[in-house]
């Protein structure tokens, strides 16, 4: 607000440097031409300056005339400053301020206390500093005679402005509401009193249509009434004259009400201002009483204040004997309901200046009232005082934005110490003063914030981080199948025949199992890592002996071997698979012991049969070195059948080199099958 | 040896079936001895387990786990990978009762050390604790610094900062890259308002793991702490590139705004906090707040009453709707939030209480 003002008043001023004027004087030198209407705007400037001497509440009214003169010559000094002077007394300020520096545009000498009504506008504008500087100014321009004069109300003027400056810091938490149209008018309302719950309001108006409508010529406003106002649930609803008998022809203003509510005090004109009490007996308000003597003095009684139990009153007296100005008072009654000889508070509340507005709290010991004394910014402020060990507490200003620079009184508090009342002029006012509520928030509060970090950085892991065990190696998964058929080499008759599954490493044989008899067919699985000999024997056949070196590494696969067995007849040959020898030697290895069994089985089985050995071997290696190889191989397979008692009659053996190969010699595989041992059943 | 003939006779036995259809009675009879013995059955069936649990079908893998133990009752690491399962599934007890079956049956680091987890994340602070030693001692060199920077975890949650630090030190001895660990020194050092050193732990996690939002997160609260509020924002707005949806560090850098006065940027961020997490209420409260401090009552009021919707017994919602509430001279409201804040324990409410409700 006081920017926004700076901002204006900025403006203004550039306006005007751009558009330099002089000041123009209301004669016929200026208006050749016009003279009818310049004799009309100085009978304007006449009928203002008229008004604005009989006092406040014919100001708006001087306002109007000053305006229209204004308009017919809006560059004259001196009516501007006039016009300025007006809004200084009924607001808005800023209007004031705006003529001020107008008038001073046209005649900076426009008037020797421009400085001292500018700093009162800043003043009441809550700019205190520029207020300060303004009545230094014009303090220093004072001439010696007027500075003795002056000196004192400019210095309290400044330390206003000091102890407004210290105020505005520290805001007390209220909301401040006016009362609203139902409640106030443009006419001054105030003297707020409120009962205890809250539900009607006592004020004092100087509104149209007061009881007499007569003005006071004092001050050209209507006389005081009493009002009454109802709170309709959320509204106040419109006042009602409180009438007769309490209401007057002259001033009749509330300015208490008893603790229980049913009886209010009134100031009344008569014996130079008096407080009467007005009894509510059913709905009719008692003719009012005067408290008489000792309250009531020759001077002006204009505030009181019961204290809780009824039986005490502060009040307000301009009686001789105080402090200066109006001074607050206490009296007692006695047991014979006779109030007992006032007491003034002492110097601790009262002021050389006027104290009035006294409001007492049900607690019986903290008083409210207004003082133009004590740290006020401006007017009348409102102070706090409690009464403790026998004494009463220096008087604390109870804080901006409840007290302004302007009169801020009559503040009283409701029951439930959530709300007070009061009267100020404040922007937001309806004309003159108004009556504001005051919410009272409580200390000041600091809402929470909830924030949170992520300190452990293993929470924000998704998962835990536990051991999965891995699969498990499941041996069977590699595995060569081995399956086909297990025929009558001649026939072709489809054969029941034991198969004998024989690890060669060890010599043992791992299993036996049996082809099926109908149709032949047979499965070997064989799982990975082993050099496996298959035997298949049949009654009366002779056995057919198959190898399978599978390694580790070898996957799965499927191998087909129809086997065809052979009759024990001469003739017959048989090759002997699961003979093995050292590499490019004769010497038998372990390997091949089973194989070998297996011959002597038969041998022993057919003991009659004599048989060949052959030895055959790849290509690889020269002719005769093969021969001789594939003879001494022969021979080492003959040896060891004797070395099992085997006859050597029944037993011979050739080396047929590679001259009789079964498989081509280009693949490893071919050769593989090349290099094998067979026998031949020479006889039966 | 012998193992591995019964898995093998069994194979053929199989195909044996196949081969000898004629003769089922006697081949059923030869499969009912042969299964008796040890075979791959279990490990086949806990295979399959694998395979669901990695398909995330807990249940399923489970029920695999199940079986496969019921063949083989002394199956150590069917009972791991079940309690793995289950930890999965956030059946912390269960799988306590798994871990102790496989540590009883083969112990081990790595069982140690999950039970160890588990335990922790239960909050059975002194099980765990016992269960990280021992994987210490059994000197798996891959779970040791792990080992110890849990046992820092634990003492952390337990407010033994000062304790959590010498084994986030072990941690970072045995693996000199350790971010995480780094992180968590740091951030015991911030509970221990050495301000400073935490700086310097976050840093270090930072240059050994820039993609760690978290870390920019807590380096930013800090900064925040000892007053730096640029620092705090460029590291909270760091966080946020890391993560987008980083919406813990989106309320926090609207706190910072706020305490800058910069209402905008604070309610975008807080906002945007919502947005990501429509149930974070602590996102509502602090937007509450920055409309608070905006005099914006009744919309302040507002955000309390969602984060109160979200969280019943949000003290500090409470008692800052009381705040707001007040300022609208809803008395009522305000003592009414104010007696419930202080009943979810809020002290400051009870002194609110105290001064100004009836």
């Amino acid at each position: 607000m006081i920017k926004g003002l700076n901002f204006i008043i900025l403006i203004f001023i550039s306006l005007n440097i751009f558009s330099q004027t002089k000041n123009v004087e209301f004669t016929k030198e200026s208006f050749p031409n016009n003279i009818s209407q310049l004799d009309e705007a100085l009978k304007d400037i006449g009928d203002g300056d008229y008004y604005y001497n009989d006092g406040i509440g014919n100001i708006e009214v001087a306002i109007s005339f000053y305006l229209k003169a204004n308009q017919f010559n809006p560059n004259n000094a001196l009516l501007n400053y006039k016009i300025a002077l007006c809004y200084l007394e009924v607001k808005p300020v800023n209007q004031a301020i705006k003529h001020f520096y107008i008038a001073q545009e046209l005649d900076d000498r426009v008037s020797s206390d421009f400085n001292y009504n500018l700093a009162r506008a800043y003043h009441l504008s809550f700019d205190f500093d520029k207020a300060v500087e303004l009545y230094r100014l014009y303090k220093r321009s004072l001439k010696p005679a007027d500075l003795t004069a002056m000196s004192d109300e400019i210095d309290k003027k400044i330390s206003e402005c000091e102890n407004g400056k210290e105020l505005i810091k520290n805001p007390v938490r209220v909301k401040i509401e006016n009362m609203g149209s139902g409640v106030n008018s443009r006419f001054p309302d105030y003297g707020p009193i409120i009962n205890s719950d809250e539900s009607i309001l006592f004020f004092t108006s100087r509104r149209e249509g007061s009881t007499g409508e007569d003005k006071d010529i004092n001050d050209f406003e209507y006389y005081e009434d009493i009002y009454y106002s109802e709170y309709k649930s959320s509204y106040w609803a419109p006042p009602v004259n409180i009438g007769l008998p309490i209401n007057s022809f002259t001033h009749d203003a509330v300015i208490g009400m008893s603790p229980d509510g049913t009886s209010i005090l009134i100031y009344r004109d008569n014996n130079g201002g008096d407080i009467y009490i007005s009894k509510l007996s059913g709905l009719k308000w008692a003719k009012p009483k005067s408290l008489g003597s000792p309250i009531n003095s020759n001077g002006q009684e204009n505030s009181g204040t019961f204290t809780f139990d009824g039986k005490g009153l502060y009040f307000v007296s301009d009686r001789p004997g105080g402090y200066g100005g109006k001074d607050i008072y206490f009296s007692r009654m006695n047991t014979d309901g006779k109030w007992l000889e006032p007491m003034n508070l002492g110097a601790s509340i009262n002021t050389k200046y006027n104290e009035i507005g006294v409001f007492m709290l049900p607690d019986g010991r903290t008083l409210y009232f207004s003082s133009q004394g004590h740290k006020t910014m401006g007017g009348y402020d409102i102070f706090k005082s409690t009464f403790e060990n026998g004494k009463w507490s220096e008087p604390v200003n109870i804080g901006y934005p409840i007290n302004s620079a302007d009169n801020d009184v009559f503040f009283s508090i409701s029951a439930s110490g959530r709300h007070g009342y009061y009267s100020s002029v404040r922007d937001d006012g309806k004309g003159g003063q108004d009556i504001y509520l005051v919410n009272f928030f409580g200390p000041e509060k600091y809402p929470i914030f909830n924030n949170e970090d992520n300190l452990i950085a293993s929470k924000e892991a998704a998962d835990l981080e536990v051991n999965m065990e891995k699969f498990e190696k499941i041996h069977t998964t590699k595995l060569t199948l081995v399956k086909g058929q297990i025929t009558d080499a001649l026939t072709g008759e489809k054969l029941l025949a034991q198969i004998d599954l024989i690890d060669n490493q060890t010599g043992e044989i791992l299993a036996t199992f049996e082809s099926n008899s109908a149709s032949g067919k047979y499965i070997v699985s064989l799982p990975s890592g082993k050099n496996y000999g298959i035997a298949v024997r049949a009654e009366d056949y002779l056995f057919h002996s198959e190898n399978f070196d599978i390694p580790e590494s070898s996957e799965y696969h499927e191998v087909t071997k129809n086997i065809s067995l052979k009759h024990v007849e001469v003739g017959s040959e048989i090759a002997l698979h699961n003979i093995f020898f050292d590499y490019k030697k004769s010497d038998l290895t372990k390997e091949s012991i089973s194989e070998l069994n297996r011959l002597v089985s038969l041998l022993k089985q057919y003991p009659t049969i004599k048989i060949e050995i052959s030895g055959h071997t790849d290509e690889i290696g020269g002719e005769e070195y093969n021969q001789t190889l594939s003879t001494q191989r022969a021979k080492a397979v003959v040896d060891y059948l004797i070395s099992k008692g085997i006859s050597s009659a029944r037993l011979s053996y050739v080396g047929y080199g590679f001259s009789k190969p079964i498989a081509p010699n280009d693949t490893e595989e071919g050769r593989q099958q090349n290099r094998r041992s067979e026998f031949l059943i020479i006889s039966k | 040896m012998r193992k591995w003939i019964f898995t093998f006779i069994l194979t053929i036995l199989f195909f044996g079936i196949m081969a000898q259809e004629n003769k089922p009675s006697e081949v059923l009879d030869t499969i009912k001895t042969v299964s008796a013995a040890d075979n791959q059955t279990a490990e086949k069936i806990y295979n399959q387990g694998i395979v669901l649990f990695q398909q995330g079908k807990y249940d399923e893998a489970i029920a695999q786990f199940n079986e496969a133990i019921k063949i083989k009752p002394n199956f150590a690491k069917a009972y791991i990978n079940r309690a793995t399962s289950k930890v999965e599934q956030k059946k912390y007890a269960e799988s306590i009762s798994d871990y102790n079956m496989a540590i009883m049956l083969e112990p081990s680091a790595k069982s140690f050390f999950s039970r160890g987890l588990v335990r922790y994340q239960m909050k059975d602070y002194s099980g765990a604790i016992s269960d990280f030693n021992s994987c210490i001692k059994a000197n798996n060199s891959e779970l040791k610094a792990p080992a110890y920077y849990y046992l820092g975890c634990v003492n952390f949650d337990q407010k033994n900062y000062d304790e959590a630090i010498k084994f986030y030190n072990s941690a970072i001895e045995n693996k000199a890259d350790y971010a995480y660990a780094f992180n968590d020194r740091g951030s015991a050092k911030k509970q221990l308002e050495q301000y400073q050193e935490a700086l310097k732990d976050y840093r270090r996690a930072i240059q050994l793991n820039p993609q760690m939002a978290f870390t920019f997160n807590n380096m930013a609260s800090v900064k925040k702490k000892i007053g730096d509020l640029e620092g705090a924002i460029t590291d909270y707005s760091s966080a946020i590139e890391l993560k987008p949806d980083y919406y813990i560090a989106y309320n926090n850098r609207g706190s910072v705004y706020l305490l800058k006065n910069e209402f905008d940027k604070a309610l975008a961020d807080f906002t945007k906090a919502i947005e990501i997490n429509k149930d974070y209420a602590f996102a509502y409260n602090n937007r509450g707040n920055a409309k608070y401090k905006q005099k914006r009552y009744e919309d302040a009021i507002k955000d309390y009453d969602s984060a109160i919707s979200i969280d019943e017994n949000y003290g500090f919602a409470y008692l800052n709707r009381g705040i707001s509430k007040e300022m609208l001279r809803d008395e009522e409201g305000s003592c009414a939030d104010w007696k419930k804040a202080y009943s979810l324990g809020i002290e400051t409410a009870h002194n609110y209480v105290q001064a100004q409700c009836k």
